[in-house]
């Protein structure tokens, strides 16, 4: 029996040694480097493409693309063509290291767009520092920006925002006791910090505080804590790969009260993967995620989502698309403006932006250490469709 | 809150136990340890989701087609790679070894057959939970508990009163001996490892409503079914379950009632203890 427990011991070492492997090369390193041109401008993208959160990594790189495709038609930049060198990063800290300094060191790209986790990005800052390249990042989570760094920019608003849109909301709902159920993330632990800090201000009590780690699917005992505490809603704030199964999970568990949540219900996927139980959840975003273009009421987003359709043959899987489209344009605008295609002065062109109409809405990046916007809309599922809320 | 808690664990544990079944199973029919069982729960989840939604045949007969695959898919497993290793010598090492090449081939062929994304996998018993007293229940769970018991006593009485039960405890005791008096012993191990892919698929099909449907879904699970089967006493099928339950339990209650972030350190804390103190696990081995 010694023997066999031994056996036993070498198994579970070698599944657990076997499958970190096996997840990290999931598929071979995402390189798709074109060649590059001389004398083309080069813009650098590093962000998840295989994994969980694929979908919206290969979104945000399609919003590069269609980007790309417009500047290119309409001359290029400073009349450079531009190209796009692109990087799987794997959702992973350490894989977006080695994702950006390929970039700035081996590809010497221009400008970077990456990654779309917080974590991400403030794990590459110092690479992307260092080599003085301009980098626009669609993760939300405020700490990355907070860090001093000059190079690094976001193309949306951060998630405080959001938190204070959603605590003002649930103050004007008359939301007073509210459980609190994140991943134990920098995503997660940076949302709840946020809404906390902003309900401060409200006569609010917390009477549960759960956390999940990404990719478990087992919440009975968080969301036993949370039912029993009696919430008049919840706030949820994880990753867009386990909200579906964590709504699912809080409605079966028996709550069915309102749901506060984190932008990433604005990815279609959530709505069908959660079906009726995302009815009732309310979140602040910039935009929602528009199946057809005819839906979409502002003009820019009509012309982005006809284009991306032609291109790619659907419609965005994530708002990480108009993240990505927004923040490369806007690097062009700062190329154009200041003349030069790297470094300080197209760092000091890019923070002088000002006005700039996005998808978004209306960036300015002055005096805002790398923020462009702050306004959001709150939005409400119901009857498995986007409404605005009142 | 304690019932709230203690009917999740279960229905939890109930997973768990299943999965750890397969894993005795296993090692009490052919000495050898699998480690596909977590792919081959994800493989049930993912062909039952393509024949119910994908071809829109009935709940019942989808999930019957889609046992009725595994079984087959588990029979293969053993014919076309467990026992031509062995045959050419291999030992249990390389066996080990072979089936966790296989769980990373299988993960990473259902994220290019069905994409990496999770996919919905509707329930048959209704979303909405059962409120009895100050405990809700969803059917889905229910469900888990109920089919897991059925499973079991299945599984009882056909090990102990059929004869293709007796001969497959036989063949675990001495394949020579039960070679010799005329039991297929090539038949019977297959047969443990089809109805071992059957257990974990029918744990897959029960848990995709919950989970949803996606190529990790089998990762964690089956740890925890491992885990499961060395509480109870690895190979001993009665071991499986009471160590599936247990796992499940003190999970949930440990989730519970400290934090979540130490769901998992006091589960698998409880299993090194357990195996301290007694190394056999909670049942000894081969107790039948």
């Amino acid at each position: 029996m010694k023997r066999e427990l031994g056996w036993m011991l070498c198994g579970t070492m070698l599944i657990n040694l076997l499958s970190g492997c096996g997840g990290g090369s999931d598929a071979a390193g995402g390189e798709s480097a074109t060649s590059g041109t001389e004398g083309a401008i080069k813009i650098g993208y590093f962000g998840p493409l295989t994994g969980g959160t694929a979908q919206a990594g290969q979104a945000a790189l399609n919003g590069v693309q269609i980007a790309v495709n417009e500047l290119n038609e309409s001359g290029g930049i400073l009349g450079r063509q531009v190209e796009i060198v692109s990087y799987d990063d794997k959702s992973s800290p350490e894989e977006a290291v080695k994702a950006a300094t390929k970039l700035v060191q081996v590809n010497k790209v221009n400008a970077i767009f990456g990654s779309l986790h917080s974590a991400n990005v403030q794990a590459a800052g110092p690479v992307i520092e260092e080599s003085q390249t301009l980098c626009v990042a669609g993760g939300t989570s405020p700490t990355w920006l907070e860090q001093g760094y000059t190079y690094l920019f976001r193309s949306i608003s951060n998630s405080t925002v959001s938190a204070k849109q959603l605590a003002r909301y649930a103050n004007d709902q008359g939301y007073h006791k509210i459980a609190l159920f994140t991943s134990n993330d920098e995503y997660g632990t940076s949302g709840a910090d946020g809404f906390k800090s902003a309900c401060a201000d409200y006569n609010i009590e917390f009477v549960a505080n759960e956390t999940m780690t990404n990719g478990d699917r087992d919440f009975t005992g968080q969301f036993a804590k949370i039912t029993a505490a009696v919430p008049d809603a919840v706030f949820i704030w994880c990753l867009g790969d386990d909200l579906g199964a964590v709504t699912k999970q809080m409605r079966q568990s028996g709550f069915s009260g309102p749901i506060l949540g984190s932008e990433s219900y604005t990815l279609p996927e959530i709505l069908q993967n959660a079906g009726d139980a995302a009815n009732g959840v309310c979140f602040a975003a910039q935009y929602l995620v528009y199946e057809n273009p005819e839906d979409a009421e502002d003009q820019n987003m009509k012309t982005f989502l006809e284009a991306y359709l032609e291109e790619f043959g659907a419609a965005p899987a994530s708002d990480n698309a108009f993240r990505a489209y927004d923040g490369v344009k806007m690097i062009a605008e700062a190329m154009e403006t200041s003349g030069v295609d790297h470094g300080a002065e197209l760092r000091e062109a890019y923070n002088n932006i000002d006005g700039y109409v996005g998808l978004a809405g209306t960036f300015s990046y002055k005096g805002k250490n790398g923020e462009g916007i702050d306004s959001m809309r709150i939005f409400e599922i119901k009857d498995g469709k986007y409404i605005e809320a009142e | 809150m304690l019932l709230q808690l203690l009917i999740g664990g279960i229905a939890v544990g109930c997973i768990y136990a299943l999965i750890g079944l397969g894993y005795s199973l296993i090692y009490s029919a052919s000495g050898l340890m699998s480690f596909v069982q977590g792919e081959i729960f994800m493989l049930g989840a993912y062909v039952a989701f393509t024949i119910y939604v994908g071809l829109g045949v009935p709940f019942l007969l989808a999930v019957l087609i889609a046992i009725g695959i595994m079984f087959a898919v588990g029979m293969l497993l053993e014919r076309s790679m467990i026992s031509p290793l062995l045959r050419r010598g291999s030992q249990q090492i390389h066996i080990v070894l072979a089936t966790i090449g296989l769980s990373i081939f299988l993960k990473n062929l259902a994220m290019i057959v069905w994409g990496s994304d999770v996919k919905n996998f509707p329930s048959s018993f209704g979303e909405s939970p059962i409120k009895m007293g100050g405990v809700s229940i969803s059917p889905q769970q229910i469900a888990i508990m109920v089919v897991t018991l059925a499973c079991m006593v299945l599984l009882h009485f056909f090990m102990s009163r059929t004869k293709l039960g007796t001969s497959l405890r036989a063949a675990a005791q001495d394949p020579m001996a039960a070679g010799v008096v005329g039991i297929n012993v090539p038949l019977t191990v297959g047969m443990a490892w089809a109805l071992a892919a059957v257990l974990s698929a029918i744990a897959g099909i029960l848990l995709a409503p919950i989970y949803g449907v996606y190529p990790k879904m089998g990762a964690i699970l089956s740890t925890k079914g491992f885990a499961a089967a060395v509480l109870g006493g690895y190979g001993n099928m009665y071991g499986a379950i009471i160590g599936g339950l247990i796992f499940g339990v003190v999970e949930t209650m440990a989730a519970g009632y400290l934090s979540s972030s130490f769901k998992d350190i006091i589960s698998f804390g409880v299993l090194i203890f357990v195996l301290f103190v007694m190394p056999h696990g909670i049942l000894k081995v081969k107790a039948d």
